[in-house]
């Protein structure tokens, strides 16, 4: 069966998770891994959107056999919580099922997910960088047609 | 039906093709060029705060001008807050009101040309008669089949004496329509207007008539589209 190594650190208030999940069996497996912190489970990003696999609550992939797969993830400790209250381990294994033979460990490819989130992963970002966008002049205001009123356009904040 | 206007190259003529065919398909033609928007419009909200969740697809269409239009704002900093998996919703909402919609695809091969291929049911590649651009149209024909839009015809834009259609047809596996360079093609996009609307017996108004009609074949008959 799928095994699981956790480590928690906290750092300027954040949990960050590191976890191994093992498969020493002789065929692929997928899984899922459930957050078992109280606060929100923040995945990893790439080109601003989560990576593939992960959700709200947790992460589901493959991980081939006899293979290994290292993930990680932070989570914002709510207020007053200590590191050292953290539950005992973050996270853990929902669910394993044999995987199909065609499933990869990896699957960030659009052929099998077409989503406008696994387009951006699949194409990468195309907005134009941040040191490319003028930053507001103090006092700068924009009137907007709807309203008539007066306010800061908020597609000139930074 | 939302059709995407495409082809990796910039400066190839989408955005004319897409209005003049949106003229003719009575669609609302979408500017999706987010960095470089190329159709122009008066105030209003636009595709910017569309994305960035500030304005309703519905009311940031306009109807005033010679087509319907859905605009795209043009600084770079609404092209960064702007969230791009939203389009495809976005463009839903407006077939789902209006029936046919159109994209202007922006060039290259990002996120943000992907996007519209994603929502759409087809595609209309735009190429230039040059050898060399082919190789954009060919990558641009991989993404869109990919992401599930068949490519219902070609638009070999700004051609002059005898286009290399067959040659076109051949690489691309499409219907090719030669759109002939013509200077009241680019006198009726300066105002916004599809060439029929300056001259309904040109040349180019017929054949952008032509790539309508193909395109219709194309999607009403869905065993034509791989």
């Amino acid at each position: 069966m799928v095994e699981l190594d956790s480590r928690v650190e906290t750092r300027d208030g954040v949990a960050l998770v590191e976890l191994v999940v093992r498969n020493p069996t002789d065929t692929a497996r997928r899984f899922r891994v459930g957050n078992l912190l109280d606060g929100p489970l923040w995945p990893p990003r790439s080109r601003g959107v989560p990576e593939a696999g992960w959700d709200d609550g947790g992460f589901e992939g493959v991980v081939p056999a006899e293979e290994r797969r290292a993930l990680g993830y932070a989570s914002p400790l709510s207020g007053g919580a200590r590191s050292d209250s953290l539950p005992e381990p973050p996270a853990e294994i929902v669910w394993t099922e044999r995987a199909g033979e065609t499933e990869a460990g990896n699957d960030a490819s659009f052929a099998a997910e077409a989503t406008p989130e696994g387009v951006v992963r699949s194409l990468g970002d195309h907005r134009p960088p941040a040191d490319a966008v003028p930053t507001p002049r103090s006092g700068d205001t924009v009137s907007t047609p709807e309203s008539g009123r007066s306010e800061p356009d908020p597609r000139r904040s930074p | 039906m939302i059709l995407a206007v495409a082809g990796g190259k910039g400066g190839v003529g989408k955005s004319t093709v897409a209005l003049n065919l949106g003229a003719r398909l009575d669609a609302v033609v979408v500017d999706a060029d987010l960095a470089m928007a190329d159709l122009a419009a008066r105030r209003g909200p636009d595709l910017h705060d569309v994305l960035a969740g500030r304005a309703d697809p519905l009311e940031a269409v306009r109807e005033e001008g010679a087509i319907r239009l859905l605009p795209c704002g043009r600084t770079l900093a609404g092209a960064r807050a702007g969230d791009v998996t939203a389009l495809v919703t976005a463009v839903e909402a407006v077939e789902a009101a209006y029936d046919r919609v159109v994209i202007d695809c922006p060039a290259g091969m990002a996120a943000d040309a992907g996007m519209p291929l994603l929502a759409a049911d087809a595609a209309v590649l735009v190429a230039a008669p040059q050898e060399f651009a082919l190789a954009d149209a060919l990558r641009t024909r991989e993404l869109a089949r990919e992401l599930d839009a068949g490519l219902a015809a070609v638009a070999l834009n700004r051609t002059g004496e005898s286009p290399p259609t067959a040659e076109v047809r051949r690489a691309l596996g499409a219907p090719v329509v030669a759109i002939p360079d013509d200077e009241r093609v680019r006198r009726a996009q300066r105002h916004g207007s599809p060439v029929a609307e300056l001259a309904p017996e040109s040349r180019p108004a017929g054949r952008f008539e032509k790539l309508a009609e193909e395109t219709r074949l194309a999607v009403t008959t869905p065993s034509s589209v791989p």
